[in-house]
């Protein structure tokens, strides 16, 4: 194995890694050993495989721009043909590695009797073909185009995966569009007569897309100057350099200057939320047309499809990037040192810049998904169930609040976009196997000490909470303890020009702890409650 | 410091920082007078930025106190920053915004901002208004952060390697003209800390030094008194020239018939040491700056 192979193999170890991670933990929670729903195993599985592959494929250029290191990987004395291949074939080394645990991890969760039901079995089983194989090969090949287009791991990694649905919804566009001219020409109704989602013919347009972009990411490559700037740097493409001119600083009122460089920082999430949706409608419109040559039952599917897309890609990944984008972004362009030396107090400029992305998260993440899932919530979704007034509901609210602030903190102790987006997912897993322990722990506790039950029974707690906890229901109380936690840690970090390791693993360890402790009394409290209410 | 003496614009005692385990700044002592022109020389990584840092509260110090303006950074942050302007060593702006822009931006933040001053410096620095930050060179983007610090008229300017990626047009004219027409605004109230390499470029313009070195303060001393206690002293020998045994001398140096000595203290001892040997020749002249913060660290 060369050292630059050694190089690229490590720098995709991180991404790779978690979701790996994501994975596993799916497939264990799948297993019923943890308390957690096992039907939101199949959450983690989508979520690692639709997220985590993009931003894997995205690394493997990403972290050249990320590190500015392209400018010496390009005059190092090696043909850029062999720079490509090596990195191109360690990315599809990887992601066949992650398929492959993708693959074993979901065969072995429907061995569950639980999840064995037919519908699923139905779905997941048809579905891994295009998952593990076509979603995969589509994005190994356009993820280096697009990330050399965009010169950063989250532009690249936002861009591949849009594509990738803009793809899909044409497909699906094209399906339709054959089923109407079959019923011309024959007279008989058939959605996937020529060209269905699932049929040879969808494949090869996937497969003209993936050879296609990955000839033109070998040009870019073969090409590339390292001047200019990244999409996301404001005078690049038409598209940034659009006037924002609400946004433009004037002479007087700081703190309105600070809150229109607030929302500027913002503007990669505004991008990222209406570029998906763009594609969203894409999608409904052809998933409209299908359900009106296919009836009611494909309106369930379709329903199905939108809100899985709204609840797993869109929503966690906003969400993070709300969270991450006004401490990283300051970090990442340099300017964070010389802006706290500005007659503001550090203070002020860490509540503007937290209160502006809670104000930005709730508007993308739950004003515009509740707007969108309007249009489908009397589909008859199957799996996703989400109706408008859910995403205001007080779990919504919490959640959303608790990941962004999550977010905040994770740019505050890292001071980089790139470093947080990564650190924010290491945490999250984290905090989510620590509530799983945690919470499997307080089960136990709360099953077994009957005094502990007394105790819960004389707090006479309301009749709604008399039910054992799951995991999901542990999030609100988590959420509300590391968020207080992570609020003020980020604080104390965003004070701090330039972090310790020491300090940042600290301030993890104790979030993590807090989290631990929470899910323990959380669920030894809910369990004894529920022992003692049908008297076990 | 006696009780009738004004109080320092920049107080520090016995400041300590360290990052992990790898101590940055260990038990410096530093104090700046009002109207005065500090320098702050040091190699790579002896301290100065994080001293700097520590000024401005973007660090907290482990140990020690720091007073600017007479006042506690950690309690009267902005109450400081209204009186101080701060050059890093590594500018960055908005990319997004012009040059005009971050101007009106940080103009936003201040009570008075020298329109003047402004637009002569733009003119100086030859800096489109319209252009993007982002599409600033280094040297553009030192010279915006330059017109941003000067333009409020601070009562302190924090200048960390200020002319880093300047052209020597502009480098001189900054140090000459610039800065010197800063503090000539309003004599004996407007005070300068000065990180850098490019001791050279500040010889006329600095009044006092402090030599950082692995985060210690090893020499500080006014520019003219450097100048007398730091000699270099030239003789040159009918045959080749006698090995010296001078109590006075830094660094004594024989290359053929010629004798070069330094000195760091009075300089006469040494100078009739040498024309007691009987060269041919012997002359003696202060030391650079440059010269002596690498006497003092070599």
């Amino acid at each position: 194995m060369t050292p630059f192979i050694r190089k690229e193999l490590r720098s995709l170890a991180i991404p790779a890694g978690l979701v790996l991670a994501a994975t596993l933990v799916g497939a264990w929670a799948a297993s019923g050993l943890v308390l957690f729903p096992r039907q939101h195993s199949w959450d983690l599985f989508a979520l690692a495989w639709f997220l985590g592959t993009p931003l894997v494929a995205a690394s493997s250029f990403g972290t050249e721009f990320h590190h500015r290191t392209m400018t010496l990987l390009l005059t190092q004395p090696v043909p850029r043909g062999r720079v490509w291949m090596e990195k191109w074939f360690c990315l599809v080394g990887v992601v066949s590695v992650l398929a492959v645990a993708q693959v074993v991890s979901v065969l072995v969760a429907v061995q569950e009797p639980s999840l064995k039901a037919e519908s699923l079995w139905t779905v997941v089983v048809p579905g891994f073909r295009l998952t593990a194989v076509m979603f995969a090969v589509m994005i190994v090949c356009s993820a280096p185009l697009w990330t050399l287009l965009a010169r950063s791991t989250i532009g690249g990694f936002v861009a591949t995966s849009v594509m990738v649905m803009y793809v899909e919804a044409t497909i699906g566009f094209l399906g339709w569009l054959s089923s109407r001219v079959v019923y011309w020409v024959t007279g008989t109704i058939s959605a996937h007569a020529v060209f269905g989602l699932a049929t040879p013919v969808a494949d090869g347009v996937r497969a003209a897309y993936s050879l296609l972009t990955l000839w033109l990411g070998w040009r870019v490559f073969a090409r590339f100057q390292t001047v200019g700037t990244g999409f996301f740097d404001g005078q690049s493409t038409d598209l940034t350099a659009a006037r924002w001119a609400v946004l433009r600083p004037r002479r007087g009122g700081a703190i309105g200057n600070i809150v229109r460089k607030e929302l500027m920082l913002h503007r990669p999430t505004f991008l990222v939320a209406a570029a998906f949706v763009a594609v969203w409608l894409a999608l409904r419109l052809v998933l409209l047309l299908r359900t009106a040559a296919m009836g009611p039952a494909s309106a369930a599917d379709a329903a199905d499809v939108l809100t899985g897309l709204l609840l797993l890609a869109y929503m966690p990944f906003v969400i993070a990037l709300t969270g991450i984008m006004p401490a990283g972004e300051d970090c990442s362009l340099g300017v964070r040192t010389w802006h706290l030396t500005l007659p503001v107090s550090t203070r002020s400029q860490w509540a503007i810049k937290l209160v502006v992305s809670l104000v930005v998260g709730f508007v993308l993440v739950l004003v515009l998904p509740a707007l969108l899932t309007a249009t489908v919530a009397d589909a008859g979704a199957v799996f996703f169930h989400a109706a408008p007034g859910d995403f205001f509901k007080p779990f919504a609210v919490i959640v959303v609040t608790g990941g962004i602030v999550l977010g905040f903190w994770a740019s505050a102790l890292l001071g980089d976009t790139v470093k947080a987006a990564v650190g924010i997912a290491v945490v999250a897993f984290a905090l989510a196997l620590v509530v799983l322990l945690g919470g499997s722990v307080g089960d136990l506790v709360g099953r077994r000490a009957h005094w502990f039950a007394e105790i819960v029974t004389g707090l006479n707690a309301p009749r709604g909470l008399l039910l054992r906890a799951t995991g999901l229901e542990l999030a609100v109380p988590v959420f509300i303890t590391t968020g207080i936690v992570a609020l003020w840690q980020s604080l104390v970090a965003f004070r701090q020009v330039q972090m310790a390791r020491p300090t940042a693993v600290r301030m993890s360890l104790t979030l993590l702890a807090v989290a631990f402790v929470t899910a323990l009394v959380g669920a030894a409290c809910a369990t004894a409650a529920w022992q003692v209410h049908f008297n076990m | 410091m006696s009780p009738s003496q004004p109080t320092p614009v920049i107080d520090v005692q016995s400041l300590s920082y360290a990052y992990g385990r790898t101590e940055a700044v260990r038990d410096l002592n530093l104090a700046v007078r009002a109207g005065r022109c500090h320098g702050l020389f040091g190699r790579n990584g002896a301290g100065k930025t994080t001293t700097m840092r520590c000024l401005l509260n973007l660090l907290r110090p482990r140990g020690g106190t720091v007073r600017v303006l007479g006042l506690d950074p950690a309690k009267d942050e902005v109450a400081i920053k209204h009186r101080i302007a701060f050059v890093p060593d590594t500018v960055a702006f908005y990319p997004w915004m012009t040059v005009r822009e971050t101007l009106d931006y940080l103009a936003s933040f201040r009570s008075h901002w020298n329109g003047t001053i402004e637009t002569d410096l733009l003119k100086r620095f030859r800096l489109d208004g319209t252009r993007k930050a982002g599409a600033l060179s280094k040297g553009q983007r030192t010279q915006l952060a330059l017109v941003a610090a000067i333009c409020p008229e601070p009562e302190l300017l924090l200048l960390d390697e200020p002319t880093s990626g300047l052209d020597p047009i502009v480098r001189r004219e900054f140090i000459q003209t610039v800065i010197g027409a800063y503090q000539d605004g309003d004599p004996g109230n407007r005070t300068i800390l000065v990180s850098t390499h490019l001791i050279a470029e500040f010889e006329g313009l600095i009044d006092e030094f402090t030599i950082l070195d692995a985060g210690r303060a090893v020499l500080t001393l006014e520019a003219d008194q450097a100048r007398e206690r730091f000699q270099r002293i030239r003789a040159r020998f009918p045959g080749a020239a006698p090995a010296l045994q001078a109590g006075g001398a830094l660094r004594v140096r024989c290359d053929g018939r010629d004798l070069d000595v330094l000195t760091a203290g009075p300089a006469e001892a040494v100078l009739e040491e040498i024309r007691r040997l009987a060269p041919e020749a012997c002359s003696s002249e202060a030391l650079s700056l440059e010269e002596v913060f690498v006497a003092t660290l070599s």
